[in-house]
């Protein structure tokens, strides 16, 4: 059976993070269990109907980022969830550039009712919806000139990676593309195929000489040249890992994950599968892999303290955590940096990254007064019997309320001093329990880790 | 990769690849087994010199004070890099507007003889970029053209990394950029933070050190954690936060103790940095960044090179010519040059070098967007009193004839050629160590500070 320190890690890196109860319930049964209860179907939603009403674009965006963030603390598949930030990643689109959040839902939603489905059926969806065609200027491409960004993208970024492609490969892939748009005398603009624009001539394409068409581009290199195949259940391989464990994979592993892959022609729950029950996963290298992305602290922070990112729709207010202050953590949804998506680990921390973390929990966790959080667990404690101990135990209560069964002992005993120091100096701190120890253990090694 | 118009907070940029390239799995063959090690090694390498223990607790914020860097003195030079994301037309920065090809490749977005602000009869300057076109009368501007590499490289993301890495030697043990290497070679370099400042932005790849480490200042700070130093259970709350890190083993690995040493960062940091955010500051994002980058020199913490960066170049549809989007983009960053240039005190003035770089230029050939695709080379600007003013390089020419690679223009100077410039010449510097060969110097700067 996995020991429960196994399980909490692959809860926080297939989804985020789990309860005790889950936790332990988990390790009494084998692995494979647990990772295929994980891998089960997937779950549609409900489309919100703000996408629909008579508001700026931008509050559109501002609510769907909110629902997507409560999604993740909700749902009951929350590896989809999960899946589903990583393939905007892989396939990042800004809505700077799309301007349309009816488009970036339909690409969203995509990603999560496929997102462990066919890796090639997936590449062949995104790429004629309208959002990516306007993201990567394929909206307009035609033969007259080509454009070669979509084109570039789908090789170097998409499928391939770097170095395995010529600038000719690029040039006949977006001569294929040509005419692939969309019709944007409606709205929400959708896509249309115009013969007049599409290149209806010979191109050679990685040495092929043939009328190529765009999609016939995408089944060449995932289908059809065995080669290029390999290559990308490789490319992909590595990007899963770096995605949910961060640190530097065995050859070993990769060549796992990608044969697997292959010999499901390109399925992306079995690599998953793999993944999930490789022995290096749990390696404590892996589990010390990745820090936590943004969205996934404050996903938890969300979890631990019950309240929601979005803002409710009938008074009285209950407390919700506002998302301004977000975009400067690096990680905005739906305006990735550039369409190389995010990247991992140091990427979240810079003096700037880090610094917007504090600033947000520094500004929000104000509302938890509200809610009276932390107050069994921490001041009342404090103000009970038990002499010194009663400082271990409300640090612990604390930490375990944020998921941290098991803290190090650097942060476990740095937070009981500070506890001890802080309320014997102070008369009154039941304003402030909540607010400082959230703080302090938000920013801890142990949580900001993923 | 796309790009829109500059909005305040575009982030729509190439660099954030580039700045993380030297971090991704495959290129740490070198790091420790199983770990990721980037930024991190610096840390790595104080535990290994003084031992787990090493890292001495501060108790009291006031000791913090001990890792100020040296602050500057009248010969120190300071150097400020605009970085133009997106790959900036070079031809329409600055424009040949003696060759015909010129327009008969871009009819629609081609700046006007007319309309540049000449230099000399083949020669002119976007007419956006007048103040730096007074500048450059003034004799203050270095304008260098046809700057790149060869073979190119069209993607923004390897080829910023080129720029950024700036390295032409055989191999590169670890993932570090130009400025970053020459950091390393400061005193205590593996301890200072605010030698290398980047605005509003992770750190990018060349700012990126073996022992020294770049830090971010973002562009706002009213109400940030850490700013406020005047209550006594706030300032005891950012020593917590701080003393994550003063075991020296957050027990989580290596980058848990990132975590850790980030933070113990971001509360020296805060705590030094206020009076550079005080008074009005401009609306656009760029020059609001040329505006804190004066004001981080005038207060003098030390700061020896300063990143900004101005996103939105990638011009693949609508860029315009005269107006248009490109048109104000050249208008940012000349608001933002002349904006630094008015701040910063006399004090510092003479000291202060700035130079722009983009990972490429664009094609010549307009696309039927009324944009243009990935380019090779482009001009780079070198602004200051020191410097020696006039054309540099040679202008690429247009005509079919003299384009290679799918249409696009040759380079005559290599990018590092540039860095080994600046390096020798300004920052006294050993370029041949930091860019692993030698290049050929220009003569456009006057005398280091």
């Amino acid at each position: 059976m996995p020991t429960e320190t196994a399980i909490t890690h692959l809860y926080r890196r297939a989804g985020f993070g789990a309860d005790l109860a889950t936790i332990q319930a988990k390790a009494a049964q084998p692995l494979a269990t647990t990772v295929g209860e994980l891998l089960d179907d997937v779950v549609d939603v409900t489309r919100p109907a703000f996408l629909d009403a008579d508001i700026g674009d931008w509050e559109k965006e501002y609510a769907l980022t909110a629902w997507w963030l409560d999604r993740m603390a909700a749902s009951t598949k929350p590896l989809q969830e999960k899946l589903t930030l990583f393939w905007h990643s892989h396939f990042a689109t800004e809505n700077e550039k799309v301007g349309d959040m009816r488009l970036m839902w339909d690409q969203n939603n995509l990603f999560r009712l496929n997102c462990m489905g066919n890796f090639r059926q997936l590449v062949h969806d995104m790429s004629l919806q309208p959002a990516m065609l306007v993201y990567l200027d394929g909206a307009y491409n035609n033969k007259y000139a080509p454009n070669e960004n979509f084109a570039r993208e789908l090789m170097e970024l998409f499928t391939l990676g770097v170095n395995q492609y010529t600038q000719n490969d690029i040039v006949a892939a977006a001569r294929a593309w040509t005419g692939h748009n969309i019709d944007d005398d409606v709205r929400p603009y959708t896509y249309v195929f115009n013969a007049a624009y599409h290149d209806d001539a010979n191109k050679t394409f990685m040495g092929q000489t043939r009328n190529w068409d765009g999609p016939g581009i995408i089944d060449y290199l995932l289908l059809e040249n065995a080669t290029k195949k390999s290559v990308a259940a490789h490319y992909m391989a590595r990007k899963f890992w770096a995605f949910f464990a961060g640190s530097t994979p065995t050859d070993a592993t990769i060549d796992a994950m990608a044969a697997d892959f292959l010999a499901n022609d390109l399925n992306v729950k079995e690599m998953l599968r793999t993944m999930f029950l490789r022995g290096e996963f749990y390696q404590s290298y892996a589990r010390f892999g990745l820090v936590s992305n943004p969205a996934e602290w404050v996903v938890r922070i969300s979890k631990a303290t019950g309240i929601p990112m979005s803002e409710p729709e009938v008074d009285p207010q209950p407390p919700h955590f506002h998302l301004w202050g977000l975009e400067d953590t690096g990680m905005q949804l739906f305006e990735p940096p550039n369409v190389a998506g995010w990247k991992n680990n140091a990427y979240w921390l810079g003096t700037t990254q880090y610094w917007a973390r504090a600033t947000w929990i520094w500004g929000n966790a104000w509302m938890l007064h509200q809610a009276d959080f932390l107050r069994a667990e921490v001041f009342d404690v404090l103000e009970g019997a038990g002499g010194d101990a009663r400082y271990a135990t409300a640090a612990d209560n604390a930490l375990a309320k944020f998921g941290l069964y098991a803290p190090t002992t650097n942060t476990r005993n740095l937070l009981i001093s500070y506890l001890k120091r802080q309320y014997e100096t102070s008369g009154e701190w039941d304003h402030l329990a909540w607010l400082y120890t959230t703080q302090l253990i938000t920013l801890s090694p142990d949580f900001m880790m993923a | 990769m796309t790009m829109t118009t500059p909005a305040r907070h575009t982030r729509a940029d190439s660099a954030h690849h580039a700045r993380v390239a030297g971090t991704t799995p495959e290129r740490r063959r070198l790091s420790f087994p199983g770990a990721d090690i980037g930024l991190s090694r610096r840390r790595f390498m104080q535990l290994g010199a003084a031992g787990a223990g090493g890292l001495a607790m501060t108790p009291l914020l006031s000791h913090l004070e001990a890792f100020a860097a040296p602050a500057l003195g009248p010969h120190d030079p300071i150097l400020v890099l605009v970085e133009l994301d997106g790959g900036n037309d070079g031809l329409n920065t600055v424009c040949p507007i003696g060759q015909s090809a010129y327009y008969a490749k871009r009819p629609n977005i081609a700046i006007p003889a007319n309309q540049a602000l000449r230099i000399n009869s083949a020669t002119g300057l976007h007419p956006q970029l007048d103040r730096i076109k007074f500048r450059y009368d003034s004799g203050k501007v270095a304008v260098i053209r046809g700057v790149g590499y060869n073979p190119p490289d069209f993607s923004h993301f390897s080829s910023m990394a080129y720029w950024m890495q700036g390295w032409g030697g055989t191999s590169l043990p670890y993932p570090t950029g130009w400025i970053g290497r020459w950091a390393d070679g400061l005193p205590n370099a593996a301890k200072e933070s605010l030698y290398q400042v980047v605005l509003d932005q992770s750190v990018p790849l060349h700012h990126v050190g073996v022992n020294n480490q770049a830090s971010g200042l973002p562009l706002w700070v009213g109400g940030a954690f850490g700013m406020d130093r005047d209550d006594a259970w706030e300032r005891r709350l950012y020593q917590t936060v701080a003393n994550y890190a003063a075991s020296g083993n957050s027990g989580l690995g290596a980058w848990g103790n990132e975590i850790a040493a980030t933070g113990k960062q971001l509360v020296q940091i805060t705590g030094k940095i206020g009076a550079a955010y005080t008074g009005e500051f401009p609306d656009d994002y760029f020059v609001r960044q040329m505006v804190l980058a004066a004001r981080l020199i005038n207060i003098n913490l030390g700061i020896r090179v300063i990143t900004a960066r101005i996103g939105g170049f990638d011009n693949h549809s609508g860029q315009g010519g005269v107006a248009g989007d490109h048109a104000d983009l050249m208008k940012s960053l000349d608001d933002g040059i002349n904006a630094f240039f008015q701040t910063i005190s006399p004090t510092f003035k003479r000291q202060t070098l700035v130079m722009t770089f983009s990972e490429f230029g664009r094609r010549p050939e307009q696309n039927a967007d009324n944009g243009t695709d990935h380019g090779t080379s482009g001009p780079v600007l070198l602004i200051g009193d020191l410097v020696k003013g006039g054309l540099y390089g040679t202008q690429p020419l247009v005509s079919d004839s003299q384009l290679v690679d799918y249409g696009n223009l040759k380079s005559f100077v290599d990018f590092r050629s540039v860095y080994a410039t600046v390096l020798r010449k300004w920052m006294r510097a050993d370029d041949r160590e930091i860019l692993g060969r030698r290049y050929e110097l220009l003569d456009c700067i006057t005398s280091a500070p």
